[in-house]
């Protein structure tokens, strides 16, 4: 979950504080010796160790400030690095915004180092300082220091249960929210009927009140127990010198308990008031570590010399598979209207989808998976926010500029002369008939023997819809091209290709 | 909206209006505070007395510093939780109060607005940008005003008890507006530089994880981890170098706070052993007390800086949100009232600009509407119907079909009736109109099958279960927005005789790409150039 631990940084954080209280409770007890002026009082030293502190606290401060940060922006890098590398030959079945969220929390999980352990830590080593120098010293206030050790220790405990507690039932209310809500806005063009129905109020519109209450909840608990902790120590520091009326001190290090009680939302109030988040880094690291996506078919062998045969063949996810035999070489047109399983079978031919029914090469039955040489080309295909040149070539293999500069052309895409240039945002946004053709020139660029093609030609213009055709016509001498479509331009009709419809 | 209209005043005017936000609040909050502060401050007299009091004339504590110190700290406890509740109380309505907000301007522009944008934008505009405005509102601006008054009060009460220190103390306070600026300044910089690496990181994570499959089909996984991880590595270089110089803002402030606590500590020690003389005496009592108070000076403006985030979220809030949350003015004020004729001449919308030099709209006209894509076919139905503010009296009882039907995951009945009444001899006798009912009788549950995340039907299939639903209100207007754009030749045909036939007697504006029969349509506007001409 946390990878290595920073532990210097850390170190520097507890420096940083303990620097600042045992500047304060020094300091004090420094004025007040040097009003007792006792014999042979040393008074250099303290002002020198005084100084000395106030630097320590101030080198700290920024020496963890920056390798805090060092450390996040690495263990971004690192937990994302090893999310990705999970994930390899597996696709992610998710909504709109999951991947977005992903990142989010690959972002949360590494700032539990300097948002939640820091903070902990110190708290931790003040508590058990005071409480030890407090103690060996035997000091009035000695008991109250160890009750307020203790309530400490109960009310961290209670409040990291606690945020654990409501994390896991906010993770379902966002849940919930995030599918209500994702019909609710996606159906905007019915309101208007919807509205009608329910004079004019929203029928099932989300609602994130709860979700929002108990945000707050977490973030109050923290408050409220440091408002706990506060009351207490009133309590304690006013016990402390009523109890002590009579007496009276005596000693300059008598002040140091009430000092660490009167200060005390200064040293526990960021641990306290953050104690509680720890059920959200929990939350953002079983979302992180959950997500193993889910495992595309085996890479398989053999390929087919002759013809190909599909029996009951389809996508797993539909019910009634369908039967072809297509030649090893070829045009092959999947015709039939939108919706039919044109895009499903292609799939499943890919490899990227489960398959049911069987696949015979040559006439003998094989596994149905991925195959090496087999590419499946999307309707909406994937643009890389990469160089153009990153997107021909995914693999970041060499690619000779004059190949990349004829794959281009080949699709009338020659337009596009920079290699080095940035598709995507901030750079050059290519439209969906571009992105269509650039996809075809990265799938000609890796040279398979079976081309899976969904809808080339859906939003091309006459001559693109030509052009794109002959290119395909002219592979297909060589391979096999399958091509799913609801058009069928002359071009290629004049071909007499393999036409299966579906 | 200006950009540069500044974050409070666009807060000012398009949020906190008719009392959601009230100034009360943010005063008493802020009284709170600073009445926590003064609280303290005399607290610490008390304090001091009796430590003071014990320590050096070893006799019993007064009476009069005991209760001080007593009321002092009950009160700082009393309006810490005061402010506490109040904070959390207000925040929760605020937060109600303006999701409420939204859902009014949903109501108003419904897919005249909602269509701008992905899913996913607005979950976010709902899920962090309210919440960051809210965030920013009750803790950021409320700590800026105690920031301001504290220190002012805290040196005043030291100047009283300690000339010196306390001129020394005003010597460096023209630093702290100084520090303001630093923090704030620092803050941002290091605020935007970090929020961009990080984007920046995340964005390509975003973007690689997307393309799985591609990568997975190339065989170009490996590469791409490869270039993530040197694009991690690099990032992280080239932000510490930049972030380095902008922490040093926030180690100034702690810098001067912490050297003020032990400069003067040292300054009160040497004073009380008699080392040093600048003509002031001292005692215990008022050197603990400086020592106490000095870092209030300094202390809620390092608060401040802890808050400094909020402000950038409410900033990116701000943008996203522009006058989304602002009263919903204009309601569709005609109730009922049946069309009859509509005219239409002058300047119609703004962004995108629309006018015409008049067009007429009569009860059970049937427009064709065409025009390039883009130029605002869309726009002029979205004005007519009052999606889009301007028009007086916008068309009442219509229905509209857009090009990609919605089908919800409840069952074809609930699909069909939206939630009213209807027979299901009503629903059958649609779903025959438009040709589904072999495809409803086909289905496990007849009528009350669910639909589900994935619904089986095809996009024809779709468009006629839309249309079954127009039909089964039968509005007086139907606004067809080439409710056949996304379907083959032969489906395109069909629907559109079934859209003819089922509107008949309706008022008919349909905007199409695809060919028509023309002499079915009574007119024909055209929309090019900013202009409808008929």
């Amino acid at each position: 979950m946390l990878g290595r631990i920073p532990f210097i940084s850390l170190l520097l954080a507890i420096i940083h504080t303990s620097a600042g209280l045992l500047i304060l409770i020094f300091s004090s007890w420094f004025i007040a010796a040097c009003a007792l002026v006792p014999a042979n009082f040393n008074y250099m030293l303290p002002a020198v160790i005084i100084r000395g502190l106030a630097l320590v606290r101030i080198g700290a401060g920024y020496g963890h400030m920056w390798l805090a940060h060092h450390d996040l922006l690495g263990r971004t890098t690192w937990l994302r690095s090893e999310l990705f590398s999970r994930l390899k030959d597996k696709y992610l079945p998710t909504r709109a915004g999951d991947v977005e969220r992903l990142a989010t929390q690959t972002e949360t999980l590494s700032s539990i180092w300097v948002g939640w352990v820091a903070h902990q830590a110190s708290a931790v080593v003040l508590i058990v300082l005071s409480v030890a120098i407090v103690s060996s010293l035997a000091l009035p206030g000695t008991q109250v220091m160890w009750m307020m050790a203790l309530s400490w220790m109960l009310l961290t405990g209670w409040l990291v249960f606690y945020g654990l507690r409501i994390a896991q039932k906010q993770v379902q209310q966002e849940t919930d929210f995030r599918f209500q809500s994702e019909h609710f806005l996606s159906s905007s063009s019915l309101w208007h009927m919807q509205l009608k129905e329910h004079q004019g109020k929203f029928p099932s519109a989300p609602d994130l009140r709860k979700v929002w209450r108990d945000h707050q909840r977490i973030e109050s608990a923290g408050q409220w127990a440091l408002w706990c902790m506060q009351g207490l120590s009133i309590v304690g520091l006013l016990m402390l010198f009523i109890l002590n009326d009579n007496q009276g001190f005596h000693q300059p290090t008598s002040l140091i308990v009430p000092m660490l009680l009167l200060s005390i939302t200064d040293w526990l109030g960021r641990p306290l008031t953050t104690a509680a988040h720890f059920g959200r880094y929990r939350k953002a690291n079983e979302a992180v570590q959950l997500n193993e996506g889910e495992a595309l078919p085996d890479v398989v062998g053999d390929e087919a010399t002759h013809h190909i045969g599909l029996k009951d063949f389809q996508s797993a996810y539909l019910t009634k598979g369908m039967d072809a035999e297509l030649p090893a070489k070829g045009l092959v047109i999947l015709s039939g209207p939108s919706g039919c399983g044109k895009s499903s079978l292609l799939l499943a031919l890919a490899g990227m989808t489960q398959s049911r029914g069987s696949l015979f090469f040559d006439g003998k039955p094989v596994k149905a998976g991925r195959r090496k040489n087999w590419i499946y080309v999307e309707q909406s295909p994937v643009i890389l926010e990469a160089t153009l040149k990153m997107n021909l070539a995914p693999n970041n293999r060499q690619l000779a500029d004059d190949d990349a500069q004829q794959a281009l052309s080949l699709v009338g895409l020659g337009y596009l002369t920079d290699l080095e240039a940035w598709l995507g945002k901030g750079g050059r946004r290519l439209s969906g008939g571009e992105a269509r053709r650039l996809s075809l020139a990265r799938t000609w660029l890796a040279n398979p023997a079976v081309w899976l093609i969904d809808e080339p030609f859906e939003g091309l213009d006459q001559d693109n819809i030509e052009g794109v055709a002959h290119s395909l016509i002219a592979q297909s001498k060589t391979s096999l091209v399958i091509v799913a479509t609801h058009v069928l331009p002359d071009v290629v009709h004049k071909e007499s290709p393999v036409l299966i419809k579906m | 909206m200006s950009r540069s209209q500044t974050l409070s005043r666009w807060f000012q005017q398009s949020v906190a209006t008719s009392d959601a936000a009230s100034n009360g609040i943010l005063v008493a909050l802020t009284f709170l505070q600073v009445l926590k502060d003064i609280a303290l401050i005399a607290a610490y007299w008390g304090f001091a007395g009796i430590v003071s009091q014990w320590v050096i004339d070893g006799h019993s504590a007064s009476r009069t510093m005991l209760w001080l110190t007593a009321m002092g700290l009950v009160v700082v406890w009393i309006s810490t939780g005061l402010a506490i509740f109040l904070n959390h109380h207000k925040r929760l309505q605020l937060s109600a109060v303006l999701q409420q907000r939204l859902m009014a301007t949903f109501f108003h522009q419904q897919h005249a607005l909602l269509r701008q944008h992905s899913t996913f934008y607005w979950q976010t505009l709902w899920q962090m940008h309210i919440p960051a405005v809210v965030n920013w509102h009750f803790d950021y601006r409320v700590q800026q005003m105690v920031a301001v008054v504290v220190p002012l009060i805290a040196l005043v009460a030291i100047f009283i008890v300690n000339l010196v220190v306390g001129a020394s103390l005003l010597i460096t306070l023209p630093i702290v507006p100084l520090f303001m600026v630093l923090v704030g300044k620092g803050a941002a910089s290091l605020h935007r530089k970090h929020f961009i690496a990080l984007e920046r990181l995340g964005r390509l994570f975003v973007d690689r994880l997307s393309a799985l499959p591609l990568l997975t089909m190339f065989q170009a996984h490996d590469a791409q981890q490869q270039l993530l991880d040197k694009a991690g590595r690099r990032l992280r270089d080239r932000t510490m170098k930049v972030v380095s110089i902008a922490f040093l803002s926030t180690t100034v402030l702690d810098f001067f706070s912490t050297l003020a606590v032990a400069l003067i500590a040292v300054y009160i020690g040497f004073t009380l052993l008699g080392e040093f003389d600048l003509g002031e005496a001292i005692n215990l009592q008022q050197g603990l007390w400086l020592l106490l108070t000095a870092p209030l000076l300094l202390a809620e403006m390092k608060k401040l800086g802890q808050f400094y985030h909020q402000k950038a979220q409410a900033e990116a809030a701000k943008d996203a949100l522009q006058d989304l949350l602002s009263e919903a003015g204009a309601s569709s004020a005609s109730q009922g009232r049946p069309l009859q004729t509509l005219s239409l001449s002058g300047p119609l919308t703004y962004a995108p600009d629309l006018q015409t030099k008049g067009i007429t709209l009569t009860r059970g006209d049937k427009i064709l509407l065409s025009g390039p894509s883009g130029a605002g076919k869309t726009v002029l139905m979205e004005y007519l119907c009052g999606q889009r503010a301007g028009l007086q009296n916008p068309l009442e009882d219509y229905a509209l079909l857009t090009q990609t039907p919605v089908v919800l995951p409840c069952s074809v009945k609930d699909n069909l009736t939206l939630g009213g009444h209807y027979t299901d001899e009503n629903l059958h006798q649609v779903l025959n109109a438009v040709g589904l009912a072999d495809w409803v009788a086909a289905l496990p549950q007849d009528i009350h099958t669910l639909m589900g995340e994935h619904p089986p039907l095809s996009g024809g299939q779709g468009q006629r279960l839309a249309i079954a639903r127009v039909l089964l209100r039968q509005p007086q207007v139907w606004l067809l927005d080439e409710p056949t754009a996304h379907l083959p030749a032969q489906q395109h045909d069909e629907i559109s005789a079934l859209i003819q036939q089922a509107s008949h007697d309706a008022t008919v504006i349909w905007a199409s790409h695809k060919p028509l029969s023309q002499d079915w349509f009574t007119q024909h506007w055209v929309v090019k150039d900013g202009g409808i001409t008929c």
